[in-house]
């Protein structure tokens, strides 16, 4: 009888150590799960992101190149210049135009070839690589010319 | 036994099971989410893309439409160098100003030349369509022509009846002498007119003359020039039609400025165009219309 209650015992404690090492491999399991789904949910978020990120910077671009408001600018200046027949004396229409502004009038003759008159706008270079361009005729004592005024923002 | 569960030393806790998912099912199932989840943000970067270049096509044209009015604008004022109409807001007034030295017909050729090459700096296809006369047409039914070939200036209604006219204010500079003039048989009442013809040679013949005359019958102002050369300004009934207008040199050039103001009875939402059949192209812009006097 005792050596089977030994063998008993014997039987029990081995399957105690069995199942400790059952619950060991069990949690070294769940946590390598565990990673896995961080990482996934890790990697989740970051698509997400990058994605929303790239959505929201092409929503926030500016829609119309930012120098066409330049060239608007442009024309109505022109435009201010030949209802003031001012085309040979820009000055002070120039003068009232935003600070942020600079220009330069050049008039030419019908063929527009060659320039009969340059204005710079005081306080300006006389040209900037980032010039936008706007035309407009006119006439003066029967003869066609051409006035082309270049507009740039101020550095 | 199925639904039991046993605990870890063997105290045995019996909980109702709950049948695992086959771990394939699983992965479809997070699979499914996933693409489920990039389609929407997929449909939703293409709903921004689509809105963001519709935005960037309207404003595109709206840019293009600018430029087709400033263009517009260009040209009406240099066409008015020669002939313009200009009817305050505020006021009733038609006011004529013509450039009676231009020959229009030439001017109008070269001008049509020279826009052409013009409108290339703008990027932009411009030409017109010219003949003399040179016109201008209202909304109203009325319509001014200026004839360079016959040195001839009309003013009336073209949908029939009396131009809806009350009074003719003129002021016409002579660049040659004049010899001697005559002027209508004035009335009580009528349509008003008012001559101020300026003699810019010396000595000057200036004279100012206004009365009211009868718009349904021939009246007729003549500066006499010498070789029996005339300038007429009629009024009233011209060729037929009631309460016109007509200033007419005949043997002599001798008019530089002519300036006309009709007072209308009414005037409603009043447009006025040249005679000059205009086609500006710009990407997304084609303007096929008259060109208008401002």
């Amino acid at each position: 009888m005792p050596h089977s209650k030994n063998t008993h015992r014997g039987s029990r404690e081995k399957s105690r150590k069995g199942l400790r090492a059952e619950t060991r491999k069990s949690c070294a399991i769940q946590s390598h799960k565990g990673f896995v789904a961080l990482l996934d949910a890790i990697m989740a978020i970051f698509v997400v992101i990058t994605f929303s990120g790239i959505i929201t910077t092409a929503l926030q671009q500016k829609i119309l190149d930012p120098q066409v408001q330049l060239q608007r600018q442009g024309m109505d200046v022109l435009a201010v210049l030949e209802y003031s027949g001012a085309f040979y004396s820009p000055n002070a229409i120039l003068s009232e135009t935003s600070d942020a502004t600079c220009m330069r009038l050049e008039v030419y003759n019908s063929t527009s070839s060659t320039i009969d008159y340059t204005a710079v706008k005081a306080g300006c270079p006389s040209s900037s690589n980032n010039e936008r361009v706007a035309w407009r005729s006119f006439v003066k004592n029967g003869q066609f010319g051409s006035a082309k005024l270049a507009i740039w923002v101020k550095q | 036994m199925i639904g039991e569960r046993t605990g870890l030393f063997g105290k045995g806790v019996v909980r109702p099971s709950i049948p695992a998912e086959p771990k394939g099912k699983r992965g479809y199932i997070l699979s499914l989410v996933v693409i489920m989840l990039l389609s929407v943000l997929a449909l939703y970067a293409n709903d921004a893309a689509t809105q963001k270049q519709r935005a960037h096509t309207f404003l595109q044209k709206q840019f293009y439409t600018e430029k087709t009015v400033f263009i517009i604008d260009d040209m009406a004022q240099d066409v008015r160098s020669v002939l313009s109409l200009d009817y305050p807001a505020d006021s009733t007034q038609l006011i004529f100003n013509e450039n009676l030295v231009v020959n229009k017909s030439q001017f109008l050729a070269n001008y049509s030349d020279f826009i052409s090459n013009f409108s290339q700096l703008e990027n932009a296809n411009v030409s017109f369509a010219y003949s003399d006369p040179l016109g201008i047409l209202l909304s109203n039914g009325l319509v001014y022509t200026s004839n360079f070939t016959n040195q001839q200036i009309d003013l009336y209604n073209s949908i029939g009846g009396a131009a809806a006219i009350t009074a003719y204010y003129m002021s016409i500079n002579s660049s040659q002498a004049s010899s001697a003039y005559s002027l209508p048989t004035f009335m009580a009442n009528g349509t008003l007119v008012f001559l101020n013809f300026t003699d810019l040679a010396k000595p000057s013949k200036s004279f100012t003359a206004s009365g009211f005359v009868d718009p349904a019958v021939p009246n007729q102002f003549d500066i006499k020039y010498s070789g029996n050369n005339h300038v007429y300004v009629n009024i009233g009934l011209v060729d037929g039609r009631q309460n016109s207008y007509q200033m007419q040199q005949v043997g002599v050039t001798a008019l530089a400025g002519h300036s006309l103001i009709a007072n209308l009875t009414t005037r409603d939402g009043l447009y006025a165009a040249y005679n000059l059949p205009l086609n500006i192209t710009m990407p997304g812009v084609n303007f096929i219309d008259r060109l208008p006097t401002r």
